[in-house]
């Protein structure tokens, strides 16, 4: 894989909150992910992974720095041009699942497609496909309220993946799980890796599932030391 | 369009928040298409009624001083030639008493050609016993109005006589009564112009000329015509009642302050549930961002559910205010008529333009509410919404 270019490339990409007093979240940061890339995030509260995660995903603008997503300036955009990228390039899953609890689940996974502007039966059928691979194919009708907390997150992947997005951005995806549910969804994300050979990039505070990636960023006080 | 999708999915989602700003757009609506009914009712009927109740143009003498028309024959005949007018009544008005036993009431005793003056004044619409037509051939008859009637206890048939200081007492018979509502029943009484000429000794004279035309929206100008041709002073029923029209014109402008205000409240209701709702859905606002809805989309998902609310609420209000209105078209709404120029029940008009008129603008108020919590929840910042609670 090494000569694959990267997907993903921080340069000197910086963060600061100014609430009052000066926050350094993110300070200098310097990183190339790989295409297919399953890279695992850590560090303690605070240290800055949300941020570095918000930034890749578009939810939030850097202080300072560069941040190429495939090759292309994304600090420069448009909201228009940042809402298409969030849209076609990158799927979120949440800590929470984070759906819309008005849709069922089939209407949720659909919903990034729509948003695209693909036509409602090309829609249904990726979104049921979809569903199926994580083992929901029973539950396409049901809301979020009507799911457990596992199905949910199963959902929230399979809408990740509806665009089939290059990166997929996992913000602790089983931190709201029990130990058993958190391993297989952590087992499905890796099994979707391969399959798909999409870049994940997961947040974890889980040393043992963090192992299993095939890198691993330590951020501390708002620095990746480890690569 | 899965912006409105989701607008329609999150507005129905939460019935009873949304049923009250909805039943404030229907009760607005509502209000205004009531209101207008009842402005356009009495607007018209009060138009209605000055052009049904008095000529639609007064020809009355060029000097004041003078006090009568001379030569009224040939001017009668000159306006009744001219294009739009259907028909002249000269007529000389004078004060009188009439005697009848031991009842005297003074009068206004108006003497009239009964042709020309049934043609400019339907006369006959309001003759509730007897006959006008009996003036023709009757030198000395007399029409009373009923209330007068009744004050000199005669019927038709019975003998009243005229007195006037320097005229010689005339005894004239009572062929017919004339019920117009007003308070004109209590003193007026029609006689036939030659009869009521010799009786105050002015042969040859009227007091004014009345005219009727085809378009009474035509009177100014045909009054201005025969002013221009005749000399005599004219005055069309728009300029007789001009204070009447101006006063309507103030109420149309203080009225439109009211609807305004109305609207306003609704509007208020529009945007604080809208402000609400987007405050509710925070968090989704934020999954929709990170699925990479543009705040374009954001902002048309809530103006679309503002607009929903409006539409629902809009269409409510116009079936509430036509019911409300049938229903008190159905009733006689009694008002004092001299606070209402003259009528007497409140008349309302369902006209349907003002259906058109209300509608319109409850949903461009719906639109300007909705636009300040639509904006707001296009910028919030995705972050900040996804994790909030």
């Amino acid at each position: 894989m090494t000569d694959k270019s990267p997907v993903i490339e921080l340069k000197n990409l910086t963060k600061v909150y100014q609430n009052g007093v000066e926050f350094r979240a993110l300070d200098n940061a310097n990183l190339r992910i790989k295409k297919g890339e399953f890279v695992a995030i850590v560090g303690p509260s605070g240290s800055g992974k949300s941020t570095l995660m918000h930034l890749i995903g578009l939810l939030d603008t850097p202080s300072s720095g560069t941040l190429l997503i495939d090759g292309k300036d994304v600090t420069k955009m448009s909201d228009k041009e940042r809402s298409g990228m969030r849209n076609r390039i990158l799927g979120f899953v949440f800590q929470y699942h984070h759906l819309l609890p008005d849709f069922t689940a089939l209407e949720n996974v659909m919903m990034p497609l729509l948003i695209a502007g693909k036509n409602r039966e090309k829609a249904k059928n990726v979104a049921e496909e979809l569903l199926k691979k994580v083992g929901l194919e029973g539950r396409m009708d049901h809301r979020p309220g009507e799911l457990s907390g596992g199905q949910n997150q199963r959902v929230a992947i399979a809408r990740a993946l509806s665009c089939s997005p290059t990166i997929v951005l996992g913000d602790e995806p089983t931190g709201n799980l029990d130990t058993k549910t958190g391993d297989m969804i952590y087992e499905l994300l890796r099994q979707l890796n391969r399959e798909y050979d999409q870049t994940f990039i997961v947040v974890t505070h889980n040393e043992d599932l963090a192992s299993k990636a095939d890198k691993i960023i330590r951020l501390v006080d708002g620095k990746i030391t480890v690569q | 369009m899965y912006e409105l999708k989701i607008a329609l999915r999150q507005v129905l989602s939460r019935k009873k928040q949304t049923l009250f700003s909805i039943l404030a757009v229907a009760l607005a609506v509502a209000v205004i298409t009531v209101m207008m009914a009842l402005l356009s009712g009495f607007q018209g009927e009060l138009i209605k009624s000055s052009i049904e109740n008095n000529p639609h143009i007064v020809l009355n003498p060029q000097d004041e001083k003078e006090g009568f028309i001379h030569l009224y024959r040939y001017n009668s005949a000159l306006i009744s030639e001219k294009e739009g007018v259907i028909a002249a009544s000269p007529k000389y008005i004078s004060q009188a008493a009439l005697e009848s036993r031991d009842n005297a009431e003074g009068i206004s005793l108006q003497g009239i050609d009964p042709m020309a003056e049934e043609s400019v004044m339907r006369v006959s619409e309001d003759v509730v016993e007897g006959d006008l037509k009996t003036l023709v051939h009757t030198r000395y008859g007399i029409l009373l109005g009923d209330q007068l009637a009744k004050n000199l206890e005669v019927n038709v048939g019975e003998r009243v006589d005229a007195v006037f200081p320097g005229s010689k007492t005339t005894s004239f018979k009572v062929v017919g009564l004339v019920h117009t509502g007003t308070s004109a029943d209590e003193v007026t009484a029609y006689a036939r112009l030659d009869s009521v000429q010799d009786f105050f000794n002015e042969p040859g004279v009227v007091s004014n000329i009345g005219v009727r035309v085809a378009d009474p929206y035509q009177a100014d100008a045909i009054a201005a015509s025969i002013e221009g041709e005749t000399g005599l002073d004219a005055v069309s029923w728009s300029e007789a009642n001009a204070e009447i029209l101006s006063l309507l014109d103030i109420q149309r402008v203080s009225v439109s302050i009211f609807y305004f205000l109305i609207y306003g409240i609704a509007g208020f209701g529009i945007a604080n549930t809208m402000i609400t709702i987007v405050a509710q859905r925070t968090r989704e606002i934020g999954i929709l961002k990170a699925m990479g809805t543009s705040r374009k989309s954001i902002m048309v998902i809530f103006l679309f559910q503002s607009m929903i609310l409006g539409a629902i609420g809009l269409v409510l209000g116009i079936i509430l205010g036509y019911i409300v209105t049938i229903a008190l078209q159905s009733y006689e709404i009694e008002v004092p008529p001299e606070m209402y120029f003259g009528l007497h029940t409140l008349p309302l008009e369902v006209e349907p333009l003002n259906f058109v008129y209300a509608a319109f603008f409850a949903f461009i108020v719906n639109i300007l509410s909705g636009t300040y919590p639509a904006r707001k929840a296009a910028k919030l910042d995705p972050v900040k919404a996804i994790e909030s609670a």
